[in-house]
């Protein structure tokens, strides 16, 4: 017959609610629902319970009757969170330069477009025909003596 | 407040103290309820036994058998003892099937019950007998015992006192404004303290963490709504009243601890 506190030591066992962990912890989380959010890969729900305020003091693991290695959980994944808060910062980062450049591309279109439109339209008006004939025909008129 | 004389023991050692707390009881009632009874024990008993050691080799775990599940044992003693009288070990191997599969098993085994796997099986059971089905008779030293057991438990944390001491505050307020015929409310509610059945609910039943609530309000909601239904379904029908009335608690339980959950980590953030 096992000894109580010293049984199966290093087995850890599956979750009883026991509620042992709840005043254990002294910044006042709940590492029960911290624990089975993030069995269920609830990370987000994690963190809304407080996973970042997680010391890592193990006090939760000194109070579990099952051996559940709780505050090695709750650092992996508060580093989790962080990769992907690293990784969300990095996303965004690149969307931004993407659009940043996007719209560089299309002002610059837009401005060549501009351009060609007024070369155009200034060739094409007829005041410049105009212009440019009487500058032609200045051009081949002799000089008139004095 | 803690009333834990001494470091709280394991999972397996919770068990262990679980099964040896309600020794007491099982010596007491074999002695009174005769060899029938204690065939019905153990045939629940080694079914219990059997059903889980399948049902971990079939997840695949290779673990020898009862060493960590020791609450089958719990689980498989709390059938037999509650029984309706006359029952035969055909009904308490069927309570335990249903127990073990369908209550404990098919929600993923120790630790992740909705339910209370004896109390699941002991309905199955009074449904199938309802024809038939009377409380089970106790002998005179059965309340001691289980008050034994149940201070056992308390003393070694394994339950947390609240959930009793609320349980007893919710049967004495459903007893005393339902007494039964020819008793005065006072008398009715102080009963309450020497019913075997209702002193094993407190403790080993309502008191059990997995199925129950996890903060300190809830815990007192879930043991004062346990007593109050026990009682009242007990005036209704006293075969089905304790498990049906533990099981509708149970169903609540998840509610009664997102609504009442104490605010720690605000109370603790500046």
């Amino acid at each position: 017959m096992a000894m109580p506190g010293m049984a199966d030591a290093g087995l850890e066992l599956p979750c009883i609610r026991c509620g042992d962990c709840l005043p254990a912890c002294p910044a006042g989380l709940d590492p029960q629902q911290l624990h089975v959010r993030l069995r269920a890969g609830q990370d987000e729900a994690a963190a809304s319970l407080g996973l970042r305020d997680c010391t890592a003091c193990a006090a939760c693991d000194a109070a579990c009757p099952s051996h559940i290695a709780l505050a090695k959980q709750f650092s992996a994944g508060r580093e989790a969170l962080e990769a992907r808060a690293t990784l969300m910062q990095q996303a965004v980062a690149a969307r931004e330069r993407f659009e940043q450049r996007a719209q560089r591309l299309a002002r610059d279109v837009d401005d060549r477009r501009q351009r060609d439109l007024e070369l155009t339209r200034q060739a094409g008006s007829g005041d410049a025909v105009a212009a440019a004939l009487e500058r032609a025909k200045a051009r081949r008129r002799p000089c008139q003596p004095e | 407040m803690n009333l834990a004389i001494s470091s709280k023991p394991s999972v397996a050692g919770r068990m262990t103290v679980s099964m040896a707390a309600l020794l007491p009881l099982i010596i007491v009632e074999s002695v009174v309820r005769g060899a029938a009874w204690v065939i019905a024990l153990l045939s629940g008993f080694l079914l219990a036994l059997a059903l889980s050691w399948v049902a971990r080799r079939a997840q695949g775990e290779t673990s020898a058998p009862f060493r960590v599940e020791r609450d089958i044992a719990v689980i498989a003693s709390l059938i037999a003892l509650l029984l309706p009288i006359g029952s035969t070990w055909m009904p308490a191997c069927i309570a335990v099937a249903v127990a073990v599969l369908l209550a404990r098993g098919a929600y993923g085994g120790l630790g992740q019950a909705l339910f209370n796997p004896a109390m699941a099986g002991l309905a199955v059971t009074n449904l199938m007998l309802s024809d038939t089905a009377d409380p089970a008779s106790w002998s005179a030293w059965a309340a001691p015992a289980a008050w034994l057991g149940g201070c056992v438990l308390a003393l070694r944390g394994i339950v947390a006192w609240r959930v009793p001491l609320a349980f007893f505050v919710g049967a004495a307020v459903a007893a005393a404004l339902l007494p039964p015929a020819g008793i005065s409310p006072w008398l009715a509610a102080l009963a309450v303290a020497s019913h075997p059945a209702w002193i094993l609910c407190a403790f080993f039943i309502a008191g059990d963490s997995t199925t129950g609530c996890l903060h300190v309000r809830a815990r007192l909601a879930f043991g004062l709504g346990c007593g109050l239904l026990v009682v009242a379904s007990d005036r209704w029908q006293p075969a089905f009243g304790l498990p049906m009335a533990v099981l509708a608690m149970n169903f609540l339980a998840p509610w009664l601890d997102q609504r009442l959950a104490t605010p720690l980590r605000k109370v603790l953030s500046p």
